[in-house]
């Protein structure tokens, strides 16, 4: 119980950058119509995946976030 | 100097043959107590859930202990393993279609372990953890909405039975040693090294991502198999199964055993599964007793039952004769 909406509010942390509040809220304004477009156009059924998927798009293209900034790893 | 060499070659393949007679007596003496009716049905669920978890948690022990790649997706590779040999099994009945299914089970489930593992290995720490889960959760959802193979939420009944005792007996033993030599071999060192330091192993020239990838494939591949024994005992399967709490079961045995160590695995895996046995008399507070027990072994033992070390029998039998000796003299 509630395992699946707290994911989903790391996913829309993850989405905007982890430590960002504009981008917490772009994060999950982002993820609430997406979700809803699924399961108005595609299927509801398929509407909890795609979170997920948006998650790992995120993490494959940008994985500081939107709003995050690249910090140096230093040795 | 060739007297000692031959005396050691000796001793590693008596050891060896004290191992293999080990085993064969263990296998035996189940068969037996299994054969006269001594072990019910109830215990021989028992053991099968314990033969599965020690699969699962010896494979995911290879990607989160010794690699240290924090993966919470295991339930998903079980999943694609179950599935796919619960579909090869209903379509042919026959114990051959059962052995297809086996490896067709744990050859799909490390093709998307590759798939899979590619992108996300990339990510570290709770990133990775959270994209395995997701990676999960997406497998789960899909067999959900293919109802057409796998019967949807409904599930997938009625498939033959074929996994018995000598089976789970042996993909457990052949899982355990298969992971173990890896472990020894080098690259099995390199997956080690990852885990301690990323930056010091990339620099002395280990491929992180060709390592991290092939450590996953490997946890996926017996995940598959795993999945495919399960669904081949328990006759039903269905998507709810395979969920997050799945991962997590797996990954409460791995920490709990010890993060690093393979007969912690084990043990952890055998501990807990006779507690939750022991504890089906209680009910209600079944899973309070059984999270309180988790609680207060990770704060007596915090690095998990065995730590990183390994539990061997040869290394008994010679500190026992070295003990002797030392009395004797």
């Amino acid at each position: 119980m509630g395992m699946l909406p707290g994911l989903k509010a790391f996913v829309a942390a993850v989405f905007g950058g982890i430590g960002i509040i504009p981008g917490a809220l772009i994060g999950g304004i982002t993820i609430g119509v997406v979700e809803t477009m699924v399961s108005g156009y595609a299927s509801s059924l398929y509407k909890d995946a795609v979170a997920f998927a948006i998650l790992i798009l995120v993490l494959l293209i940008k994985p500081s976030g939107l709003l995050g900034k690249n910090t140096r790893e230093k040795v | 100097m060739s007297l000692s060499k031959t005396t050691l070659t000796s001793s590693k393949y008596y050891k060896k043959l004290v191992n293999l007679l080990v085993l064969l007596v263990i296998y035996g003496i189940v068969q037996l107590l299994i054969s006269i009716g001594i072990l019910g049905d109830y215990y021989q669920v028992t053991l099968a859930m314990i033969c599965i978890n020690i699969i699962l948690a010896v494979s995911l022990n290879l990607v989160t202990g010794f690699t240290g790649q924090f993966s919470l997706g295991h339930a998903g590779f079980m999943a694609i393993g179950a599935y796919t040999c619960a579909i090869i099994t209903k379509s042919y009945d026959s114990p051959v279609a059962f052995i297809i299914g086996i490896f067709a089970a744990a050859v799909l489930a490390a093709i998307v372990g590759v798939l899979v593992g590619i992108p996300t290995l990339r990510l570290k720490g709770d990133y990775l953890a959270i994209a395995t889960l997701g990676l999960a959760e997406i497998i789960r959802i899909l067999i959900l909405n293919f109802d057409d193979f796998t019967g949807g939420a409904r599930g997938l009944g009625s498939i033959p039975q074929y996994t018995n005792w000598t089976w789970l007996y042996l993909f457990t033993i052949s899982t355990i040693i298969i992971i173990k030599n890896f472990i020894d071999s080098s690259l099995g060192r390199a997956c080690i090294s990852i885990r301690e330091d990323e930056i010091a192993s990339e620099s002395v020239g280990i491929n992180l991502t060709k390592y991290k990838v092939l450590a996953f494939v490997i946890g996926a591949f017996f995940a598959g198999i795993a999945g495919a024994l399960y669904a081949s005992y328990f006759y039903y399967i269905k998507p709810d199964l395979f969920n997050f709490m799945k991962s997590i079961d797996i990954l409460v045995i791995v920490v709990l055993g010890g993060m690093g160590s393979l007969s912690g695995s084990i043990l952890a895996a055998i501990l807990l599964a006779l507690i939750s046995s022991y504890l089906q008399s209680f009910a209600e507070l079944r899973m309070v007793i059984y999270a309180i027990l988790l609680l207060l072994i990770m704060i007596f033992r915090p690095q998990g039952l065995m730590g990183t070390k390994e539990f061997s029998l040869s290394k008994i039998l010679r500190k026992k004769q070295t003990s002797h000796e030392n009395s004797a003299s």
